[in-house]
């Protein structure tokens, strides 16, 4: 049998340029290998309903999905890549050809600081097994601490929070979920934990973490039976790396996802792809992202065109908040923020036009506006005069 | 083609991905076939996208 394509990664990445590829005529085997025994999953749920409520993840695809699209999954971990030999080579000793592989590894979290006390006490949370750790502690835990206040550290907040915990955030910076959303609608987030009780220490950093809670380096010691580091992500290159594949906190990839190896591409949390805008490129992890770039890798590789571009998006959900965000926030240089749905919305303009819509609570004047990404500003400003 | 029974085939949008479920073409990867109305999709059925579940989220008729 001649050798097919090979996927490393069984997430929402590996998953879905599986389901593509097949969606697009392509023919050849497909093995999709992973070194979790779980079939994949919805990994965002870990963070919210997962917490909250001992809800099981979702599944990606119904479990008959991989015998009927003839995609084979393999649990096992990858430990080499032999480019030249264009084979894998797994932890218990086989080797596997590929014609084409790719790279879906995703990410893990960030750590913290190496030389941090007590680093080692801190949990973190990306996959099953972590939630499965996290969520024995949390029912023996009364007063948890989450180190980092972006979007994952924010949903334990107030999954825990709504589990009646007592909860302390500490950010070291003077805002909440500054890669994500704009300082107003982060400020009206952080009103709504305040009220629901969280507490926070913003503009503040860990000195230490001990057995009984977090020493701040001014002094303040929070008291917690459970820690948790949530202080963002990053990529799982290594292997890609040491078969030498060019990586810049990322596997680097061109416009069709294929990597600096021939026959080898990437995608998902794992990779850094191509933006019209910058650079260095971007790794946004996303799911939008991930779906998008699985349409381009599947498009590669059956001949056919790159999909049109969609504006990335995010959500998050934090106890019964919803946000969403979509286009650059670091790319409007003016905005304004108005009330809809029960909820708000922000608008963030640039050059004249809408770049990015933040919304809290209101997911269909949120879709909406998305639509209207690249409109003029000037019909805004009509429209708000005339309502 | 002729026009489904029960009127025409609609457009759902998930309010929360944003994700189009669009009664004609089903989600077949997920199980459901094309031509199955919104209020067929099984209970279970979870937006593809972003494992909303049905019963959490509201669709958006767009179209």
């Amino acid at each position: 049998m001649s050798a097919g394509l090979i996927i490393v990664g069984a997430s929402h990445a590996g998953v879905t340029v599986a389901a593509e590829l097949r969606a697009a005529g392509f023919q050849p085997a497909i093995t999709l290998v992973s070194d979790e025994t779980s079939e994949p999953y919805h990994r965002p749920h870990l963070s919210k309903e997962c917490l909250a409520t001992d809800a099981e993840p979702g599944m990606l695809k119904p479990t008959t999905f991989y015998e009927e699209k003839g995609i084979e999954r393999l649990n096992a971990r990858v430990d080499a890549i032999d480019p030249d030999g264009r084979r894998i080579v797994t932890s218990d000793g086989k080797s596997f050809e590929y014609a084409t592989l790719i790279l879906a590894t995703g990410a893990k979290p960030r750590g913290l600081p190496a030389g941090l006390p007590g680093a080692e006490l801190a949990l973190t949370l990306r996959d099953r097994a972590d939630l499965g750790v996290l969520r024995a502690r949390l029912a023996t835990s009364r007063q948890l601490a989450i180190i980092g206040g972006g979007l994952i550290g924010l949903e334990i907040a107030a999954a825990a929070r709504s589990k009646g915990m007592s909860v302390d955030v500490v950010e070291c910076a003077d805002r909440l979920m500054s890669r994500c959303i704009s300082p107003e609608l982060a400020n009206l987030v952080r009103e709504r934990h305040v009220a629901a009780g969280i507490t926070f220490h913003m503009s503040s950093n860990v000195k230490a973490v001990t057995s009984q809670g977090i020493e701040l380096t001014d002094g303040v010691f929070i008291p917690a039976d459970l820690v948790i580091a949530s202080v963002g992500s990053q990529p799982r290159t290594e292997l890609a790396a040491r078969a030498g594949l060019t990586c810049d906190d990322g596997i680097l990839v061109g416009v069709d996802g294929s990597s600096s190896v021939t026959g080898i591409f990437a995608l998902g949390d794992c990779a850094r792809w191509p933006d019209p805008g910058l650079t260095r490129g971007i790794r946004h992890e996303s799911i939008a992202a991930t779906l998008w770039q699985a349409k381009a890798v599947a498009a590669a590789l059956t001949g056919r065109p790159l999909p049109a571009s969609t504006p990335l998006r995010l959500w998050s959900q934090q106890g019964a908040m919803r946000i969403q965000m979509a286009g650059p926030i670091e790319a409007a240089t003016h905005g304004h923020i108005t009330a809809a749905e029960g909820g708000h919305i922000l608008y963030g303009f640039s050059t004249g036009r809408l770049s990015s819509v933040q919304a809290m609570d209101a997911p269909r004047a949120f879709n909406t506006a998305v639509a209207r990404i690249g409109s003029c500003e000037a019909d805004f400003r009509a429209e708000a005069a005339t309502s | 083609m002729t026009e489904p029974v029960g009127g025409p085939w609609r457009v759902w949008e998930c309010i929360l991905c944003g994700w189009i479920y669009d009664e004609a073409e089903g989600d077949p990867d997920g199980g459901v076939a094309p031509g199955t109305r919104w209020e067929e999709i099984p209970a279970d059925w979870l937006c593809p996208e972003c494992g909303a579940k049905k019963a959490d989220f509201d669709m958006r008729l767009v179209a």
